[in-house]
Parts: structure tokens; C-alpha cells; sequence
């Protein structure tokens, strides 16, 4: 697991590129949500081993989202699951990059697949390396908000 | 909203698909990925099979260069290409062997020694975001009875509220 503010980072890419503000907050709550259900699944002492993978599985994510945006008002309901969904497919994209020794921690293609990927390109003890790197991207990925804004390079 | 069996249907569905989803995975995964604990329970059905143990604190060496590893209650002894100081935390990845042994594969051991202070600082840092993030949400949208409304913003030439526009 990398820490939530990577993940809020990694949803800030695309978060640049949409224009309503309340959309970029369900976007991010999109990216948090695998870690909110998996954890507490997790550490559940009565769930059987890897019950809690379909959260880090685009089918998994697709059903999240659209039991989640069902609590959304009806004219905000197709953004809140756009942006739900994609916010979980970016979260299983950045645990795709983790070093965990082949095991995997990202199952996207479940049911079809247990097969995982494994990019080995950080592992959780990189927390504190990310820190400083993370408020570095965030003011970056601030000036291209503000640019996509200003140009109309957005959803709206 | 809530009194709509429609809607409630409409969450159901996706609830249900979602738990179903749940219950085969760790349904079909129980064979291909095995936890220690399953070992232990069955180390002739288990013998030789590949597995992977999350962090576990290493805790006493044995003569022979392999090491007891405790997790959730757990004791197993691990073998690999070095031993680890006492109170590190290690994953492995290897071969289980009756009855408690499990054979770490070649780079099949990762050591860390500060785990307890790097998962503090992930959940930390995970915490202040949380927060944060709600705060955020809280300010764009309105609860109600029909679900979360976003709150719509102001226009940029309009009053500040309880001043009459002249």
C-alpha cells in the first residue's frame, strides 16, 4: 500500500483535466477507496485470505462506484461513478508499481484472472522518501490545474 | 431516496455483485495463494508449495542460520542466504517445508528494519489526508435526503450573504 497522499497525487493528474471541483472530490475519494474497503477486510480475522483482492480489480471498482454514486444526487450521479471508477482504476495502476517480491498487491482482472503485475518500482518503505516528492508533484500538478482550467482543456 | 425501493434495488445489486466477487476470489485463490497459517493447519497437503508471508518480526536465530518469524500469533521458522538482527521485520517469498519452515527463494527476502515507524508514517500521513479530504468534500457538497447535492458556487460578481445586491 502506498500511503493515501500518493494516491491523491496520482488523482490529481487526471483531476487536472476536470473543470467541476465537486468531481475532482469524488475523483479522489475514487483513489482512496480500494485501500478503505481492502484494510478493514484485511485485518478482519474471520475473512478468508485475499476475499478482499475484487478492490483492486476493475470489476471490483466498477460496482463500488456505482453502489457509492447511487448516494449522489441524480444530476451529479453519472460524474460521481465516472469519476469514482477512474479514481480506482489510477489507485490499481500506482499498486501495479510496488515491489512485492511477485506476489502482487493489484488484482485488476479478477474474475477472469488472479494473474497480478508487479513493476517493483517502490515498496511501502519509500513513505518517507515520497513525502517531500509528493509536495513537489502536488505544486506542479497545481500550475497544470490552473493552466487546463484557463486553456478549457476539461471535462465539464 | 431511502423510501424508493428502486434506488434500494440499484444499490443492492451492485452490493451483492461486489460481495460475490469477494467470496470467489478467496474462493478460488485459496489453492493457488496460500497463507502461512493454512500451511501450518496442513503441512502434508502444503509441502513444497510456494508462498508469501507479509512483514513478521524476526525473533531468535537458530545454529543452523535459519530464524523464528512471529506474525499475528504466528511462529514460523525461515531460512534464506542471511539472517536478519532481532525486532527487524521481514517479507518472504518462498518454498514451505514441514512442519514450520519456510525456504526463502533467491532475493526472496526483503528486510526492513524501521516497519513499525514506516506503517505509522503511512497511516499518519494516510489519517491527515483522510481528513483533509473530507473537510474538502463536506465544503463541496450538501446532504440531503436525495443524496449528496453538490453546492453550487457562487457567481463571481454575487454579494456576500445578508447583503442585498443594490
Amino acid at each position: 500500500m502506498a500511503d493515501l497522499l500518493t494516491h491523491y497525487v496520482s488523482a490529481r493528474l487526471p483531476g487536472s483535466f476536470i473543470a467541476d471541483p465537486s468531481a475532482r472530490a469524488t475523483l479522489a475519494l475514487g483513489v482512496f477507496l480500494p485501500d478503505l474497503i481492502s484494510k478493514p477486510m484485511e485485518a478482519a480475522p474471520w475473512m478468508p485470505f485475499l476475499a478482499w483482492a475484487p478492490s483492486h480489480s476493475a470489476l471490483g471498482a466498477f460496482l463500488v462506484a456505482w453502489a457509492i454514486a447511487m448516494f449522489f444526487a441524480e444530476d451529479f450521479r453519472f460524474k460521481a461513478f465516472a469519476t469514482l471508477f477512474v479514481g480506482q482504476l489510477v489507485h490499481i495502476a500506482v499498486d501495479m508499481g510496488k515491489d512485492s517480491m511477485g506476489f502482487g498487491s493489484a488484482f485488476a482482472l479478477l474474475p477472469f484472472s488472479t494473474a497480478t503485475v508487479d513493476a517493483g518500482l517502490y515498496t511501502s518503505q519509500h513513505v518517507f522518501f515520497f513525502l517531500p516528492v509528493n509536495l513537489v508533484v502536488l505544486w506542479g500538478l497545481r500550475w497544470l490545474s490552473k493552466k487546463a482550467q484557463r486553456e478549457g482543456w476539461v471535462w465539464r | 431516496m431511502l423510501s424508493n425501493r428502486r434506488w434500494w434495488l440499484k444499490v443492492l445489486i451492485p452490493v451483492a455483485g461486489f460481495v460475490a466477487l469477494c467470496a470467489h476470489a478467496g474462493w478460488v485463490m485459496r489453492d493457488t495463494r496460500i497463507d502461512v497459517a493454512r500451511c501450518l493447519r496442513e503441512p502434508d497437503t502444503y509441502d513444497g508449495r510456494e508462498i508469501w508471508m507479509p512483514p513478521r518480526e524476526v525473533a531468535g536465530n537458530f545454529p543452523d542460520g535459519s530464524f523464528n518469524t512471529i506474525g499475528n500469533g504466528i511462529t514460523v521458522r525461515v531460512r534464506a542466504d542471511h539472517t536478519p538482527g532481532n525486532g527487524k521485520f521481514v517479507s518472504v517469498r518462498g518454498v514451505f517445508r514441514k512442519p514450520d519452515l519456510v525456504v526463502a527463494a533467491p532475493k526472496g527476502l526483503q528486510v526492513n528494519p524501521a516497519y513499525r515507524l514506516q506503517r505509522g508514517g503511512v497511516y499518519g500521513i494516510s489519517g491527515v489526508v483522510l481528513v483533509a479530504w473530507l473537510w474538502w468534500f463536506l465544503k463541496r457538497f450538501r446532504p440531503g435526503l436525495a443524496g449528496f447535492a453538490p453546492r453550487l458556487d457562487a457567481p463571481p460578481d454575487a454579494p456576500p450573504p445578508g447583503v442585498e445586491k443594490t
